[in-house]
């Protein structure tokens, strides 16, 4: 199907998170929409997918003009969107989630033809998800592994990706990816809105540009991934990786990790960043939040444990686990940086909720709520949470849905903190990531640590292989 | 205009203003004049000055309740336990007013203490059936109000029977120092004023300047974000029962010592139920509670008025409140009142 935009304009308040944007794009392809944060890439899928009306223009589908900007009228179009968190009901089994939200459950398609339908698509694109898990029991991947099935089942034609892919392994991705790329030569078109410049190289067929509302251009693919970033942020910014030197140690920092199969212990020195990575869906998911929650998981220096209350934890759901949806983003610097207070002194909070405003460059204000932020800037909503005296920081996929420049100052942030914190741990299914932060690394094999190790003494394939489970053993 | 009042407090009186004149065309289907019928109700209320001590009773005591429901609703819970929690608060200052200390001046502040002992115990009691007992709030407020019903039945046919009858018309009267004391001609209410006066500013400090009240407001908005600050969602969640049992707890001790002065069975004549509708109507805001109670009370006092002054049904003044509240709700839910405020004064579009 073929989407036309024409001279779309959507305001927010003051912000033109959309203006004049004009664009096509061609029936059977993978036309990626890229920019950083608030450049407004969202806004207009959204308004693709019927969840916002814009303020004017408007959108063709193969020349039917969208009347009536609703999910329902998208959706019979056969638009399908796969959003950034997984829209699914989280206590219903993957069947059940499946079905729910299907517009023929009820009447052509009878249950037993609904789930032969979910088997195929299953297996077609060897996705294997046990359809009689609970949604709550997948991994986010799974879960928009999930949706995908469902958006395809009711005859989606265009698919939109709103960087979904930030929940995504490398091994899952590229299973979508290679589901999708057959979907259009099919007929299907493909709308990928990422940051991620490696996939939208590696996946799309054309691509455009998008800097603060405005379109900058369209492109055919391949091209230079430095023009690209011009594009993006109007200036040369090279990506640049700050590879930090390993710290000689005072103290001695140990990990204890307590499971079934006994104690295993870390050794560390002060001030590490702690790299943990594994494939989607394995041990590295919970392992972080172990550590925060579990009491079997400790940290210790010398013989003395290090306390939990002074330990900070940035989880992966956002609006579920991390932020108060309802509550501003006041409200919130007041809860993780005043709370011990009795009485809040509102004006001293108001000025370090400002403060930190402008250092994480989140675009709000003190009174903005927290559902109201995009998806990056509830990420940097977290990070700022993060109170400057916690021992231990535990953040998982600490630059999810941050665009590349937000990436790199957050990182410059945590690799300048991590000196004055005993340890600083974080989780990624990047390997690039890891590489260029870590200075240890624990490996992730389905539920089990396969290595662990300095940096320095470990290569890019051991890692890729401890984690693929090709290395397993090779501790012992 | 906007200057003097809060867009909330206008927004309310807009739809309450809405409520009226919807309910003033289902009076004159009824054939009954709405002009007669609301001036009934005012002549029967704040306008006549016994009726006004009664509405000031009534104000006190609804927006108690509605006081409590606002912090137990603040986090994210329904605290259907709250007629029980006015019951054992009633039951609090009673059994202080039965002792030695009944008759003597130490009577009014240790009843007020006992009630809300006894109301914030009770509170607690459903907080824990909900944290450690994984008994859903409702669920256990329900039954919780129910033992005190019985409770209290139990009290007035038993240990605190009448001398020589056990009767449901309840307990003896209690000592006159233990009736809260009346000022002025117009026997002004002093204590159930004074009592939700002072909550409604403590509570108000505590939710707009205290760690407290944003910890109250933040648990129920997402008890896993919560617990990742380090803080205990369970212990938020007892706290707010224990506030709303103790506040309710209040109300009970006005119904004992302003109106019943003895205990009866069902003490709480419903108050604490009316409390979920006032805070609900009132979108959990303390100080728009206030005035939903006012207007309440109003009706509850003129009601009989209107019955014997224009000889209507008894059941008038309740299908009066009903609509009202119905209209109320209909109208905030559809917002059409903010719509209006937009069309009237542009500054409020922006908002």
């Amino acid at each position: 199907m073929k989407i036309t935009f024409d001279s779309i304009t959507k305001r927010y308040g003051e912000v033109i998170a959309n203006n004049a944007v004009t664009l096509d794009i061609e029936s059977g392809s993978v036309h990626a929409i890229i920019g950083e944060n608030g450049a407004g890439k969202s806004t207009l899928v959204k308004m693709l997918s019927g969840q916002i009306t814009p303020d004017s223009g408007y959108i063709r589908v193969d020349d039917r003009v969208i009347q009536g900007f609703s999910t329902q009228n998208a959706i019979e179009l056969g638009i399908g969107l796969l959003g950034q968190d997984p829209m699914d009901f989280r206590n219903l089994t993957v069947m059940q989630s499946f079905t729910v939200g299907h517009r023929l459950s009820s009447k052509s398609k009878s249950n037993r033809v609904l789930r032969e339908d979910f088997e195929n698509l299953n297996s077609k694109y060897t996705f294997n998800i046990d359809s009689k898990k609970k949604i709550h029991q997948l991994s986010v991947g799974e879960r928009q592994q999930v949706e995908l099935m469902r958006l395809l089942s009711n005859g989606a034609k265009v698919i939109i990706l709103d960087e979904p892919n930030s929940g995504f392994s490398t091994e899952q991705k590229n299973k979508v990816f290679a589901a999708l790329t057959e979907l259009t030569y099919q007929g299907c078109t493909v709308v990928l809105v990422s940051h991620k410049l490696e996939d939208v190289l590696e996946y799309a067929s054309s691509v455009t540009v998008m800097r603060k509302g405005v379109l900058i251009d369209t492109l055919l693919l391949p091209q230079e991934p430095s023009r690209l970033v011009d594009l993006m942020f109007g200036e040369n910014q090279e990506k640049q990786i700050t590879q930090s030197d390993a710290k000689t140690s005072e103290g001695d920092i140990v990990v204890n990790v307590k499971d079934s199969d006994g104690v295993m212990e870390f050794p560390l020195t002060k001030g590490m960043m702690v790299g943990t990575i594994g494939l989607q869906g394995s041990g590295v998911d919970r392992f972080l939040r172990d550590m925060f929650f579990n009491k079997s998981f400790s940290v210790s220096t010398g013989n003395k444990l290090i306390a939990k209350s002074t330990f900070g934890y940035v989880p992966t759901d956002r609006l579920e686990k991390g932020l108060f949806p309802e509550l501003t983003i006041l409200d919130h610097h007041a809860l993780s940086h005043s709370m011990n207070e009795g009485v809040i002194e509102w004006d001293r909070t108001r000025i370090m909720c400002e403060d930190l405003i402008k250092e994480y460059g989140i675009i709000g204000t003190p009174n903005t709520r927290a559902r109201e932020l995009s998806g990056g800037n509830q990420q940097r909503l977290m990070l700022s949470m993060l109170r400057d005296d916690i021992d231990v920081a535990m953040l998982e996929h600490p630059t999810r849905g941050l665009d590349l420049q937000s990436a790199d100052y957050i990182w410059d942030k945590l690799n300048k903190d991590k000196t004055a914190r005993i340890l600083t741990m974080f989780s990624s299914y990047d390997i690039d990531e890891i590489l260029a932060h870590a200075d240890f690394v624990i490996c992730f094999h389905g539920e089990e640590i396969v290595l662990s190790g300095h940096i320095n003494s470990l290569s890019r394939s051991d890692i890729v292989n401890s984690i693929s489970g090709n290395l397993v053993d090779v501790n012992e | 205009m906007s200057k003097f009042i809060s867009p909330e407090v206008l927004e309310n009186l807009l739809a309450f203003s809405l409520a009226v004149f919807m309910t003033s065309i289902f009076l004159l289907l009824l054939g009954v004049s709405p002009w007669d019928a609301f001036v009934a109700i005012l002549e029967g209320s704040i306008l006549g000055l016994d009726s006004l001590s009664r509405v000031l009773v009534i104000t006190s005591v609804m927006s108690l309740s509605a006081f409590a429901l606002i912090v137990t609703f603040s986090c994210n819970m329904w605290n259907i336990g709250i007629e029980g929690q006015m019951m054992l608060g009633a039951i609090g200052a009673v059994f202080v007013a039965r002792t030695v200390v009944g008759d003597t001046l130490f009577a009014i502040p240790l009843m007020i203490m006992a009630s809300m002992a006894f109301g914030g115990g009770f509170g607690i009691l459903c907080g824990i059936l909900r944290t450690k007992g994984s008994v859903h709030e409702i669920f256990a407020g329900l039954g919780l109000d129910f033992v005190a019903a019985g409770l209290i039945v139990y009290l007035v046919i038993g240990p605190w029977k009448k001398d020589g009858i056990a009767s449901t018309s309840g307990t003896d009267i209690i000592p006159n120092m233990s009736w809260f004391p009346h000022l002025f001609e117009f026997k002004f209410p002093v204590i159930p004023v004074l009592l939700f006066a002072t909550l409604y500013m403590t509570l108000k400090f505590i939710y707009s300047r205290t760690a407290l009240g944003l910890k109250l407001k933040s648990v129920g908005s997402n008890p896993a974000a919560f617990s990742r600050l380090g803080l205990k969602p369970d212990t938020y969640i007892l706290m707010g029962f224990l506030i709303a049992g103790a506040v309710v707890g209040l109300a009970g001790a006005i119904q004992v010592g302003s109106i019943y002065h003895k205990l009866v069975p069902y003490i709480s004549g419903g108050y604490g139920f009316l409390g979920i509708l006032i805070a609900l109507v009132s979108d959990k805001k303390l100080s728009v509670a206030v005035i939903v109670s006012i207007f309440f009370a109003c009706l509850v006092v003129g009601g009989s008025t209107l019955q014997i002054k224009l000889g209507l049904h008894a059941s008038l003044p309740g299908i009066i409140q009903a609509s009202i509240v119905l209209f109320w709700l209909i109208i905030k839910a559809s917002s059409i009142h903010v719509k209006l405020i937009r069309l009237l004064s542009r500054e409020y579009g922006t908002d």
